[in-house]
């Protein structure tokens, strides 16, 4: 009934969010209360929520506000908010996600103007970047644990989005690794956002077509979730069950299907740690501007099978339903 | 009039008088077999050049069953909007309110504990409200159809995410998946279902009254209003309809995922319209209707299918996608206009 409620509340703030927007946000505010602006790539994604909720964590433990800004995956729309964050605003930190920082110039300036801290989630270190974790790190972890359990010769779908800085890196990750094995036949298809479920059934369905059950050992690859769960549609609609699938961020959905045997391993991205590493960072920073170096912040991914699925969900228990 | 009436048919066209003689000739038989067959020879001509190309690959029974339950859930959405445009107005909402249905459909099940029946029962209900609300803003409070199922998919969006901002997967009856992955003769349900639904609103739009008055109201709203038809009520039955083809459309694609997500659906917007239009050019003078969004959603799946078994590159099936629709409403479009002019 809480969540029928929130479903309420929230048509209900839809409706009235123009008459509650504050224009003072950050320490130029009154009341002196820090406040770090999160440039989300999309909100709605798990792996999005949980660095977010990293990041809030650290933030109301140091006694921070937080103010988050969904922007859909537009980089104009990144840009815009972080002119906003810096200008209108006034935060004192930003943390921007998963946006590469070259098409971040103009909100980067306006930040750098305002003598404001910028935390990437995913984009390169550049001017104004303080710190950034790593987008490479879970790609390479991914493909070196698919090459491991599925061998160097067989047919691969990759399902890849270039659009996206993680996934960008990913896909590096797997490009420059697939190449040194010569026995691999590498079917690359782009998925598009949105749509990237649908995508994913669709591509993996033509290919299934061209690779049929018994040809040679087959695997989809999924630079992140929701292609890998399309792709799991797909095996399930056609009654196939000789196809592994791999896949990378480790959402509920994602855990689940291996949970249940429909994928076959999938880098966990402890994108909460990485919310924290991020805030503690900006907070960090702000304690001693002068003698900050600029930093990556790695932190591996997990790699989770059937056979290790039950200890890591005890490990960790929200990772199903956070 | 406050809505955008919608037509891919070419202003003004009411029906001239074509000369027997230009009636007869070649050039235009050849326009007319154009403009109304152009989007079948289209869907024909992918087919054999796919097949000659991959004979052992392509025209195999699993890739058609294939072709056809990817197609099932788009053309279910298709088939809702096709009635919004029927009668001259837009849905943007219909992909939005999917993913919202999807995710919710789920959440009664996993979270307020309700059999799978009252889950989906409660859900089609929800999406005829949710095509209730926007035919209301269009009809009474007379927003733009545009602004209108904007502004309610937004919300949805913000309604979706507020119910659960991850992915709902646990404590969901394994049963629901057969909905979408069980079987009838070796074929997924989702066929069967797809055929149903389009069926029944085949019937609906070409075999009954109100189907003739929905069609009257698209044609000419004043003349329709004129003749004592409720436009009001027709207009809302219409987007009530594409309401509910979004909720089915969102129920299903859960029960094939195995779990709810509150955007998974949004893709399915620009696909069902691209259909919709496509349809419009196949058979008919420009207008919506059933049988040629259905031909729109396999012209759409067919290519996207033969082109990924070529290996072609990912730029080039967008390329298709769009350059598909665009010849075929353009070539539909121009000949009818050649045809007036003769």
């Amino acid at each position: 009934m809480k969540r029928m409620l929130a479903v309420v509340a929230a048509a209900g703030l839809a409706l009235s969010m123009s008459a509650c927007t504050d224009p003072g946000a950050g320490s130029g505010s009154d009341d002196g209360t820090k406040t770090v602006g999160v440039v989300a790539l999309v909100a709605t994604d798990a792996l999005n929520a949980a660095v977010i909720k990293g990041v809030t964590k650290v933030a109301e433990e140091n006694g921070w506000e937080v103010h988050v800004t969904d922007t859909n995956g537009s980089v104009e729309a990144a840009n815009a908010a972080m002119i906003t964050y810096s200008t209108t605003q006034k935060m004192d930190a930003i943390a921007v996600m998963a946006f590469q920082t070259p098409a971040l110039q103009a909100g980067l300036q306006s930040a750098i103007a305002a003598d404001i801290p910028v935390v990437s989630w995913g984009g390169e270190l550049g001017n104004g970047i303080i710190a950034t974790t790593s987008a490479r790190q879970v790609g390479q972890d991914s493909i070196d644990a698919l090459l491991e359990d599925f061998g160097d010769e067989g047919a691969i779908l990759a399902l890849t989005y270039h659009t996206g800085v993680l996934c960008l890196y990913r896909g590096y990750a797997f490009d420059d690794t697939v190449a040194q094995h010569t026995g691999l036949d590498v079917t690359r298809n782009e998925v598009v956002i949105p749509g990237q479920v649908e995508n994913g059934t669709a591509y993996t369905s033509a290919w299934l077509a061209s690779h049929p059950k018994g040809s040679e050992p087959l695997a989809v690859w999924g630079s992140w979730d929701e292609p890998a769960i399309g792709a799991v549609a797909a095996l399930q609609q056609s009654g196939r069950d000789d196809v592994w699938v791999y896949s990378i961020n480790g959402g509920p959905q994602a855990l689940q299907a291996v949970k249940d045997g429909t994928i076959r391993q999938v880098v966990w991205q402890d994108g909460e740690a990485e919310g924290q590493g991020m805030m503690q960072a900006a907070v960090d920073y702000l304690d001693d501007p002068a003698s900050w170096q600029q930093k990556s912040i790695d932190i591996a991914g997990v790699v989770v099978t059937a056979d290790n699925i039950d200890q890591f969900l005890a490990d960790h228990p929200d990772a199903l339903n956070p | 009039m406050t809505s955008t009436a919608v037509s891919s048919r070419p202003s003004g066209d009411s029906p001239e008088p074509v000369a027997p003689a230009n009636r007869r000739s070649p050039g235009h038989l050849a326009l007319v077999i154009l403009s109304r067959y152009g989007t079948l020879i289209g869907l024909a001509l992918m087919l054999i050049v796919f097949t000659l190309r991959a004979p052992t690959v392509f025209p195999t029974l699993t890739n058609f069953t294939n072709i056809l339950a990817q197609g099932s859930l788009t053309a279910i959405i298709a088939a809702g909007l096709t009635y919004a445009l029927v009668v001259g107005e837009f849905d943007l909402s219909i992909g939005y309110a999917a993913s919202f249905a999807g995710l919710l459909v789920v959440g009664f099940m996993a979270i307020q504990g309700m059999p799978i029946w009252l889950a989906i029962a409660l859900m089609l209900v929800i999406g005829a409200g949710l095509g209730a609300v926007n035919g209301i803003l269009v009809t009474k409070v007379r927003i733009n159809a545009v602004i209108a199922t904007l502004g309610v998919g937004t919300i949805l969006i913000g309604a979706a995410f507020a119910y659960s901002p991850f992915p709902i997967v646990t404590n969901i009856p394994p049963e629901f998946s057969l909905l979408s992955l069980g079987r009838v003769i070796g074929v997924p349900n989702s066929i069967p279902i797809m055929v149903i639904v389009l069926a029944i609103l085949w019937v609906i739009l070409n075999k009954t009254d109100l189907g003739q008055k929905m069609q009257a109201v698209g044609g000419n709203m004043e003349a329709a209003r004129l003749s004592g038809i409720r436009v009001d009520r027709i207009k809302i039955f219409a987007f009530v309809v594409a309401g509910v083809c979004a909720a089915l459309t969102g129920i299903m694609l859960s029960s094939l995922l195995g779990s709810g997500t509150s955007s998974a659906a949004n893709g399915y917007l620009l696909n069902a319209f691209a259909a919709v239009f496509l349809g419009s050019a196949t058979l008919r003078d420009g207008e919506f209707h059933i049988v040629g969004t259905l031909v729109g959603v396999l012209i759409i799946v067919v290519g996207f299918n033969g082109l990924s078994i070529f290996g072609a590159p990912s730029w080039a099936q967008q390329v298709f996608s769009g350059g598909i629709l665009i010849l075929a409403v353009g070539l539909s479009t121009l000949s009818r206009r050649i045809l007036k002019a003769s």
